[in-house]
């Protein structure tokens, strides 16, 4: 018997093509917004969190603890030292594959009569490569290399200083002893990365030039470290913190970018955000689902007497029920799945612009400080949110129909026939 | 007659001066100014920086002509050393010798620390013949600082956008001398406070010898002054004040 329901309910479904089409499509349209929408908040959270690990706190970063406190003003005198014997430590620490030192500090910028004031972040540019990805935003010229030094300016910056590629500019601050001391370097790039913040204040210097500038002598205000797996960063972080015990002062921490401030309390905010907006989603999906099932189920209620007057019991009633709304959610979900794994998988290759109509200047605000976010952002789709998006599809389709099922076995099959449509 | 002699002198003792029911605030700053006028000054400047539990010195020579022309060397520290700063008509020109370049500094930019102390460059280039022009001034309640009294003035920007939208001053009543400043800016926010710790008498004239400013924005800071040595009137080199000698080794 229980055979012959199964295939009965999958005759059923094809007998109205409309119908079902219609409730497919609604259950495709809800599977594709989920499966899209859970990626493309997955991939906000990931493109705001990867810069600032990998450019502004690395996978462990190596700081002094006073310097971390007052890190908005940038203090020049908390530093991580002795460089040197630090350094050495690290190199011999497992899982450690690279690292790079960074200084920064508040500069006036001259060129010609205009001058402005800025930051200049000191780095070694092969160090960076990989993580600042400069060139991608360079607008004119290209990042100094160790052979070849010089300086890279944010675009607004040259702009108001009206300097170009090939111009010299005039760099002044104080440093470590509150003396002031100047430099004057070549501009080799103009890089624009969208965002008010490092374009209208940033310019970025060879390291040791830097160093000179600060007065620095074997000592860095922090080394950012990356290991293989980043996930090990709090394990070897302890490591480092061991390492470094004898020869550094208890002051300088190696922070893992898991306990990192900026990660601890960006992340959870924007996920309670993202996570309320997906489950607006999910919610109208469901919706849309359980609209579409119900009506497909309560104008076959004279439909249902028929069968009923044929000798079928209300148990049976219920499995043809609930097998139909099984294999409609099945297939829309399992066809939803698959649309929207495709359209998800193609924008992770081509990636989503946020344009240049947004604008960091609304992040000048925020106390964040973020140096570095990317203009288009990524989805990131995984198997975990395929499968429990077409779980979601075919549990809604099999609630939406408990009501028409219960009221099913409460029918008697003149009823039914007098019913028609109504409920 | 001894009676109406007696009655002149006990009335002209003990009524207050009438100066001080005259004088408006800016009457009594032309008061100032004409005691600190001279031609030309010479001077050997320490200056030191406390900041937070640092103490950091630096040494300078000063020329001054007039209060429209200066020009500043500094001597000490070696990093600092052979830096010039030119102050000429309202302009900004230091010279580094790290980088043997001048920088002219203008606009916001003149509100820089000034060598990385509590005084900016705009501080040194404010002029007192320009206070009636860019300040409305009212008389507030005499004061006593430090045993001496003093008329307090408070003089408020007529520009919404000047760095120091108020100024409360303490002017030592029988010598003209400002002792203290307090620098406001529009919100209410105390901003700088510029003591005078010591004062000499050169030539007839009281002259602040060590001065304090305190950067409140800079935390727990401040700036002394300290004039080793003044000298007044003397005859300064014809290209002093010139961008030649900013440059000159």
């Amino acid at each position: 018997m229980i055979h012959n329901i199964f295939k009965l309910a999958w005759r059923n479904i094809w007998r109205n093509k409309r119908r079902t089409g219609l409730t497919l499509l609604a259950i495709i349209i809800g599977m594709i917004s989920i499966i899209f929408g859970k990626s493309y908040i997955s991939g906000i959270l990931q493109s705001m969190a990867e810069p600032i690990i990998e450019m502004q706190i690395g996978h462990i970063r190596l700081i002094n603890e006073e310097f971390l406190r007052m890190e908005r003003v940038l203090p020049k005198d908390r530093l991580v030292q002795p460089l040197g014997i630090i350094e050495e430590v690290l190199r011999k620490t497992p899982g450690v594959q690279s690292m790079t030192r960074l200084i920064k500090f508040r500069i006036l910028a001259a060129h010609g009569e205009t001058n402005e004031g800025g930051i200049a972040i000191g780095v070694h540019p092969s160090e960076i490569a990989g993580t600042l990805k400069i060139d991608q935003v360079m607008k004119a010229g290209s990042m100094f290399t160790e052979d070849r030094p010089g300086l890279v300016i944010g675009s607004k910056l040259a702009k108001k200083l009206g300097a170009e590629v090939g111009d010299e500019i005039l760099l002044v601050t104080t440093d470590l002893n509150y003396s002031t001391y100047a430099l004057p370097f070549t501009i080799t790039g103009i890089f624009e990365f969208g965002f008010s913040y490092l374009d209208k204040n940033v310019v970025y210097i060879p390291f040791a030039k830097a160093a000179e500038m600060m007065d620095y002598r074997d000592a860095t205000q922090e080394i950012l470290v990356y290991i293989a797996d980043r996930e090990q960063a709090p394990e070897t972080a302890k490591a480092i913190q061991v390492g470094i015990a004898g020869v550094a002062g208890p002051e300088i921490r190696a922070i893992p970018w898991q306990e990192s401030d900026i990660i601890k309390t960006s992340t959870p905010l924007l996920k309670k955000v993202w996570g309320s907006i997906l489950y607006l989603m999910m919610g109208i999906a469901a919706l849309v689902i359980l609209n579409t099932m119900l009506m497909t189920v309560m104008e076959r209620y004279r439909e249902i007497g028929i069968i009923k007057a044929m000798g079928f019991k209300n148990r049976d009633v219920v499995i043809l029920i609930y097998t139909e709304a099984f294999y409609i959610g099945l297939i829309g979900s399992l066809i939803g799945g698959v649309l929207g794994a495709a359209l998800t998988g193609y924008t992770m290759k081509t990636g989503i612009s946020l344009g240049y109509s947004f604008d960091s200047s609304m992040l000048d605000s925020v106390e964040i400080p973020l140096t570095y976010i990317t203009k288009a952002f990524y989805p990131q789709l995984s198997l975990t949110i395929v499968i429990v998006s077409i779980l979601f599809g075919i549990v809604a389709s099999l609630a939406a129909v408990i009501y028409p099922a219960f009221k099913s076995t409460r029918m008697s099959p003149v009823e039914a026939f007098r019913s028609d449509l109504k409920v | 007659m001894i009676y109406l002699i007696t009655f002149l002198w006990w009335t002209a003792a003990t009524l207050p001066p009438l100066s001080q029911e005259i004088l408006t605030p800016f009457q009594i700053l032309d008061r100032i100014d004409r005691n600190m006028v001279f031609k030309t000054a010479y001077s050997e400047i320490d200056m030191v920086m406390t900041i937070d539990n640092r103490t950091l010195s630096k040494t300078m020579t000063s020329y001054a002509d007039g209060n429209e022309k200066s020009f500043i060397e500094f001597l000490s520290p070696a990093r600092d050393k052979g830096t010039k700063i030119l102050k000429t008509d309202g302009v900004i020109r230091v010279y580094y010798p790290s980088a043997e370049r001048v920088m002219r500094l203008s606009g916001h930019m003149l509100r820089q620390s000034l060598m990385g102390s509590d005084f900016s460059f705009e501080d040194m280039t404010e002029r007192a013949t320009r206070m009636r022009e860019e300040y409305t001034g009212e008389r507030l309640a005499d004061d006593v600082l430090d045993g001496r009294p003093c008329h307090v003035l408070l003089l408020t920007a007529r520009d919404e956008k000047k760095t120091y939208y108020q100024r409360k001053i303490w002017v030592d009543r029988e010598r003209f001398l400002g002792l203290q400043e307090e620098l406001y800016a529009r919100s209410g926010k105390l901003l700088k406070v510029l003591t005078v710790d010591e004062v000499g008498e050169i030539r007839g004239r009281f002259y602040p010898l060590r001065i304090t400013m305190a950067d409140k924005l800079r935390g727990n800071t401040r700036t002394e002054m300290i004039i080793r040595k003044i000298e007044f009137d003397i005859a300064i080199p014809p290209d002093t004040f010139s961008e030649r000698n900013l440059l000159k080794k």
